[in-house]
């Protein structure tokens, strides 16, 4: 009757837990294998609610083997015996079947320097950027930076000062562990405590001679946090997350107490040394376990614990589910549509820098039909202004200007090629695939500029990886990169690709010709050897003799099965309308820096693909969204989030579309080096050309092609060169606007009106309205009291930012 | 029973607070002077200690510095020296560092409130009773000792030779192996308390062998034994770090030593008295040596730089500049005209005192030289982390080569009729003058397994408690009306039939599963894992039962209870 042929080794305690009951059990990993005496795999179940919360429950969980091959105890697998069996995980009334392998159970495998010991150096903290893994080292001993050079690392603890650092014949007192254990003073304090398994694994090391790995030992390939995402119900909830290493034989390891946790936002959730996090207040956060090279991360969300209601919107559209899924997750409801001026000051601005007429105004706002912000979209997408304002945006990732001996003839055909190919219609892959393996001169063929522009294989690796992929690789030019899966392999590796690019000179001096050295390469620092091509993320090339390096890279780039690229350009695209991308910044997609809504950036990469990289389609479809047309103003539940676009943000216009907005205003023209007088600020050729007003307002100068270089912060110089500045004040009485105005229309509060219309594009309130008859009647010049308010609103965030 | 074990208990927390009260005060010149000198003395000792409080004397320690007294005795809490230790008040100490370890902040507190005396048996209103006893604490045991085998070989750090006496000198753990030159079979050793042996050299013929050592990051000592008898007849301490290197001039009147301190200190003998520090060099002091005449000094750091002072008055002499990686070993040529240097950098550079040139330079090893000497004919040897070894001539030709050896050659000394290397991995290697072949010291080994992989213990996780996190609400609620000091007392939970039943379920499943891994277990008895398991069944199945028993008290007692 009680066919019970299980094994409960671990008994956590009799009592039946309270609380809910799930609707599901979630059991990480979802298959164990034990494959050596020391193989350990600890286990994290998940209870799932119906509000879709989770909670840790492996404490209260029951683990019961049908066969005895290991034993369990806090949810951690030892091996007993070789064999198979299954795991039955029990809470509550859910249970969950995984299958437990063993092999070896008796076997020891040896000490390794590079999977034992270079853990314990890593959890300890011994080779963090503040301690010995500083470039110059510390107190005269250096370790590579989180380890990226194990050979090195050996080299220097036994062998670099003799017997300094080691005395085989006393492990127990030597300098390494006289200082780890803090015995002796120690700049770092006490690193290891004696007795801990970290003390014994260094001990025994030594005391088997220090020895280094046989040339064929399994290699790390990979770490794997579970769970990959949590989601707390309140604040105060503890979740416990484990690790588990990959190696390239095919087995794996539980590493959660050799790898080093950190969080990114401290206010939300917060994670201890042995990867146990709490949830510390509403938000989310991103809690990054680093083992060896790698670091993968942990999604987490904490719920307020207040009541709350899904949002139901049967309108909502692709990109709206996907937000408010994200939104429901993190129980926020989103701000409501913003009205139709908003919307068409908005859509302006952002669709093509200038803001609506008054004309535009009255007619858009006369318009009674349902689709008629479809019809605004579609309107301002086919201005050529939508073009300029895109190529700007692609030139300063470019960075056209004038640099490196880059003449202004060059820089002129350079920028009209980037306009030419953006007028004709031609989207940014068929664009990167002219770039990037141009050869020729720099007069004949405008795209050989980018390679003047920067000379170095490794920055341009650099920018290619930045501005198209949207990830910073420099810090592996010199390291692995810590916090990310980057490594020096794959910096080289991808640099490899620029390291055919040969230089000579033209006839014009001015010129320089771009062409193909089709030999050379480049060599790894740590290494010395020669490095091959290899794509980013990807497998190395295979390049036929005598193919031109970077026209296989550009075809790799923009092929629609590059999900980076994709993801980037949609990424891009969306921040543009948001201020704020899904992966912020924009250009810095890494393991510790995910996006705030995977599935949404997924759909807009498909979008991308789909839409051949047309930004004008991508940019409809995100313009047309209830999310985009959302209210900048905040309810209770979103007050904090400013990651899940459950509102607008409201956004200062950038430097070049204020400019030509004050000028589009009063009425007034600039005159910019490279282009007619009256031309647009966003068409400006050369990023080095000065301007004092685009300056101060954060104008790129494109000196490096991170996007960073928009600056759109405010500074005091900002709000004096508005007050006092030559801009407004010169630009409202050179303008003739409001004597123009009072003549037409003759009534003061008419007049006022207008103003408001042209720099707000709202009309006045009542309470503005009388506030303003009650200045013009006390000024004795209705013109001057005019042009003061003309000023003055110029002077109001409400015209400084698109909100 | 119950109470006797609590009284055993008791007993047990009683008697080190008592013993401590009658004899083991902490006392200055006990533990604390130690303590102090160790963790605070790079800043707080020599000749101008920070915030001119210094730690290596009492007085200092009294006087306190320009933040006032550092002590009030009796009362640690108003002790400057303990709330900055403790980083209870700013700036703590050490700055920008973690505490020093708690137990010895314990003792400073403890030795602060017990009136913070000065030695045993003195205290603070006696003073101080004058300097009759600052003799050594502790009397190093000298002599020629039996010769103890290590227990694993280990890089040799330090080896000297000497053809008069027919001996080699190895460093062993705390103390100095004695090898016969003639056999190899070892003689004894001396005792070398001050911890790792980092150089060794004979000197006078024989008569002298100079020891340098110490714990790194911790003390440092050298010390010239007369090899007449192994007895000390001089030494020189160092409170906060090894000596790596040191030597004695040829008319035994001045010793030099150097080290990760960066420093060069020039000593008077037989007194050891400190007479220059000289802080010229800009990294760890790899290498210090006297000119054949004493006149002149040279020593070589770890980041290239070699100097040359005069002995006596510590005046700059030479600077030598060329190397770019550490100098590792000097030696002169019989004249003391000309200087021999190596270096990581690979290269040898032959330096001309007299003009303060090079005379000569060359790549010898490709990776780096370690040793470097002079042999009786006159020639250079070398040695390098090429795992080679080469004779040059005058002229920097290369004579002869041996090896690859082991591993990489750590040390090098050269005799009238010999040459002994010494590697990385605890080989030692014996070139006889005239002969071609490189012949191996046998170094006895009494190895002890004592550690093993598989003993070592893997910690078990820590987990996320659900149940508290459950009832998180309700604990909130009680926490805010309870204060910290009253013991909170679970409501008991109401037992139900159905409970009870799975507690029976549970211990009959136990039950069978004690009974198959007792089966398992005696088909495999090896399996060590798999009694392990049964125990632990087992003493589950002891605490179900005892809780069974208890919860079908509490439901009888519940159903007789109510009506």
């Amino acid at each position: 009757m009680f066919a019970f042929q299980t094994l409960l080794c671990s008994l956590l305690t009799m009592l039946p837990p309270s609380g809910p009951e799930p609707v599901k059990i979630e059991v990480f990993p979802t298959q164990v294998s034990l494959t050596h005496a020391r193989d350990r795999q600890g286990l994290v179940v998940q209870a799932i609610f119906a509000d879709g919360s989770g909670l840790d429950v492996t404490d209260a969980s029951n683990f019961n083997l049908d066969r005895p091959i290991a034993s369990i105890k806090n949810g951690f697998l030892a091996p007993l015996a070789d064999g198979k069996a299954n795991l039955s995980v029990i809470y509550r009334s859910r249970a969950v079947k995984i299958p437990v392998q063993v092999s070896d159970a008796q076997k020891v495998l040896p000490l390794s320097f590079r999977n034992d010991v270079m853990a314990v150096i890593s959890r300890a903290g011994c080779n963090t950027g503040k301690c010995h893994g500083a470039a110059s080292g510390k107190d005269g001993f250096r370790l590579s930076l989180f380890g990226y050079d194990p050979e090195g690392d050996y080299f220097r603890i036994t062998r670099e000062m003799g017997g300094r650092r080691l005395n085989l014949a006393s492990p127990e007192n030597c300098l390494l562990l006289n200082k780890a254990t803090g015995r002796v003073p120690h700049t770092g304090g006490i690193r290891v405590e004696p007795d801990s398994e970290s003390y014994k694994i260094l001990t025994t090391w030594l005391d088997q001679s220090a020895p280094t790995d046989p040339a064929e030992s399994r290699v790390l390939v990979g770490i794997d946090v579970y769970p990959k995402e949590a989601v707390f119900a309140k604040p105060g909830l503890k979740h416990r997350l484990v690790v588990r290493a990959r190696y390239s034989d095919g087995t794996d390891l539980d590493v959660t107490r050799f790898s080093v946790f950190v969080g990114n936002n401290e206010s939300a959730a917060k994670v201890g040394e042995s990867g146990l996090l709490t949830a510390t207040g509403p938000g989310e956060a991103f809690i990054m376990a680093r083992f060896d090279k790698f670091t993968e991360g942990s999604a987490i969300i904490v719920r307020s614990g207040k009541p709350f209601e899904k949002s139901v919107d049967p309108k909502a559209g692709e990109i709206d589910n996907l937000v408010l899924a994200k939104l429901d997750k993190l129980h926020i409801r989103p701000s409501g549509l913003c009205d139709d001026e908003t919307f068409l000051r908005r859509a302006y601005i952002d669709l093509i820098g200038l803001l609506p007429s008054e004309t535009e105004y009255d007619s858009f706002m006369a318009d009674q039909s349902d689709d008629k912000r479809e019809k605004l979209v579609d309107k301002l997408i086919s201005r050529p202004d939508f073009g300029d304002l895109w190529a700007m945006k692609w030139a300063e990732l470019f960075q056209i200007r004038t640099t490196n001996g880059i003449s202004d003839k060059a820089l002129k055909s350079y920028d009209g090629w980037l306009r030419s190919r953006i007028s004709k219609g031609e989207s940014i892959d068929s664009i990167v695939r002219e770039l990037i393996p141009a050869v020729g001169g720099s007069f004949d063929n405008p795209p050989v500029n980018y390679f003047q522009t920067e000379t170095s294989p490794q920055i341009l690796a650099e920018n290619v990886a930045q501005v198209f992929l949207g990830t910073r690789i420099q810090c592996a030019q010199c390291h692995n990169h810590p916090f990310d899966r980057w490594t020096m392999d794959d910096y080289y590796g991808f640099a490899a690709f620029f390291s055919r690019v040969g230089y000579k000179g033209a006839m014009d001096p001015r010129e320089l010709t771009i062409f193909n050295t089709s030999e050379g390469g480049i060599s790894h620092p740590v290494t010395s050897k020669s490095v091959k091509p290899k794509f980013l993320g990807g497998d190395e090339a295979k390049i036929p003799p005598g193919t031109d390096y970077r026209n296989v890279l550009s075809t790799w780039l923009t092929t629609p099965d590059n999900p980076a690229f994709a993801r980037n350009f949609g990424n891009i695209v969306w921040a543009h309308f948001f201020g704020i991308g899904i992966v912020e910044p924009v250009d810095d997609s890494r393991v510790s820096n995910p996006p705030s809504n995977p599935q949404l950036l997924d759909l807009l990469a498909r979008k991308a693909v789909e839409y051949r990289f047309d930004v004008k389609r991508l940019a409809r479809e995100i313009c047309l969204s209830k999310t985009y047309q959302r209210q900048t103003s905040r309810n209770e539940t979103n007050l904090l989030d400013n990651r899940n676009f459950s509102r607008q943000t409201a956004r200062r216009m950038r430097a070049e579309i204020l400019l030509d907005c004050i000028n589009q205003v009063t009425g007034t023209t600039d005159s910019y080096r490279g282009l007619p007088e009256g031309g647009r600020a966003i068409r400006i050729p050369d990023g080095a050309a000065q301007n004092y007003f685009l300056s101060t307002f954060g104008r790129s100068e494109r000196e490096t092609a991170c996007t960073c270089n928009v600056k759109n912060s405010p500074t005091l110089s900002q709000a004096l060169h508005l007050l006092n500045g030559e801009t407004t004040g010169g630009k409202i009485s050179s303008g003739t606007v409001v004597p123009k105005l009072v003549q037409q229309l003759g009534d003061p509060n008419a007049v006022s009106t207008a103003l408001y219309l042209r720099c707000l594009g709202r009309r006045p309130s009542r309470s503005e309205s009388e506030k303003i008859k009650a200045a013009l009647a006390q000024s004795g010049d209705p013109q001057i009291g005019l042009e003061d308010l003309f000023w003055a609103l110029l002077n109001t965030n409400e015209f400084l930012f698109n909100r | 029973m119950f109470t006797s074990l609590r009284y055993a208990t008791i007993l047990l927390m009683l008697a080190p607070v008592n013993s401590m009260s009658q004899e083991n005060v902490p006392t200055y010149d006990g533990s604390i002077k130690s303590i102090l000198i160790k963790r605070c003395g790079k800043c707080h000792g020599g000749d101008q200690p920070r915030g001119e409080f210094e730690v290596g004397t009492f007085d200092g320690i009294m006087h306190g510095g320009i933040s006032g007294p550092a002590i009030v005795p009796g009362n640690s809490a108003d002790s400057l020296l303990f709330t900055l230790t403790a980083q209870i008040e700013e700036p703590s100490m050490p700055p920008n560092s973690p505490k020093i370890p708690a137990s010895e902040i314990e003792l400073i507190r403890t030795w602060i409130d017990r009136g913070a005396v000065e030695k045993a048996g003195s205290n603070m209103t006696t003073a101080r009773q004058g300097a009759a006893d600052t003799g050594r604490e502790r009397q190093t045991p000298t002599g020629l000792k039996p010769f103890q085998p290590m227990t694993a070989a280990t890089a040799v750090t330090a080896v000297a030779v000497s053809t008069e006496l027919g001996l080699i000198a190895l460093p062993a753990v705390k103390s100095i192996h004695l090898y016969d030159l003639a056999n190899g079979k070892p003689k004894g050793q001396i005792e070398f308390p001050e911890g790792e042996v980092h150089s060794l050299a004979f000197h006078a013929n024989g008569q002298r062998l100079i020891a340098s050592g110490g714990v790194g990051a911790d003390s440092g000592a050298a010390v010239l034994f007369d090899t007449k008898d192994w007895k000390r007849l001089a030494e020189v301490r160092d409170d906060s770090e090894a000596i790596i290197t040191a030597d004695i001039s040829s008319d035994e009147k001045l010793m030099v030593v150097g080290g990760p301190l960066k420093t060069v200190k020039i000593y008077t003998l037989p007194d050891a008295k400190l007479i220059h520090t000289l802080r010229k060099p800009t990294d760890w002091v790899l290498s210090t040596s006297f000119s054949p005449d004493s006149l002149l000094l040279a020593a070589g750091d770890r980041f290239g730089g070699l100097f040359v002072w005069e002995s006596r008055s510590g005046k700059e002499f030479l600077t030598l500049r060329g190397h770019t990686k550490g100098v590792t070993s000097l030696a002169w040529d019989a004249s003391g005209d000309r200087l021999a240097s190596a270096s990581e950098d690979g290269t040898i550079r032959v330096w001309d005192l007299h003009s303060g040139k090079e005379s000569h330079k060359w790549l010898a090893h490709q990776q780096g030289v370690t040793g470097l000497g002079v042999t009786s004919t006159g020639d250079f040897v070398s040695t390098g982390r090429d795992r080679m070894i080469r004779i040059w001539n005058a002229s920097a030709e290369k004579i002869a080569e041996f090896g690859p050896i082991n591993d990489i050659p750590t040390k090098l000394a050269t005799s009238p009729s010999h040459i002994i290397i010494g590697d990385w991995s605890g080989k030692v290697y014996l070139l006889k003058s005239g002969k071609n072949t490189l012949d191996n010291l046998q170094i006895p080994v009494n190895s002890s397994n004592t550690f093993a992989i598989g003993t070592i213990e893997i910690p078990l996780p820590e987990l996320a408690d659900s149940r508290a996190a459950l009832s998180a609400e309700t604990s909130k609620f009680s926490d805010s009306k309870l204060n910290s000091n009253s013991v909170v007392i679970p409501p008991p939970r109401q037992v139900t039939q159905p409970d009870i039943e799975r507690k029976r379920l549970t211990l009959r499943a136990l039950e069978e599963s004690a009974e198959r891994l007792k089966q398992e277990a005696s088909m495999d008895p090896t399996n060590s894992l798999l009694i392990k398991a049964y125990l632990q069944v087992c003493e589950s199945i002891v605490s179900i039962k005892a809780d069974l028993i208890q919860t079908e008290q509490v439901l009888t007692k519940r159903n007789a209870d109510s009506p």
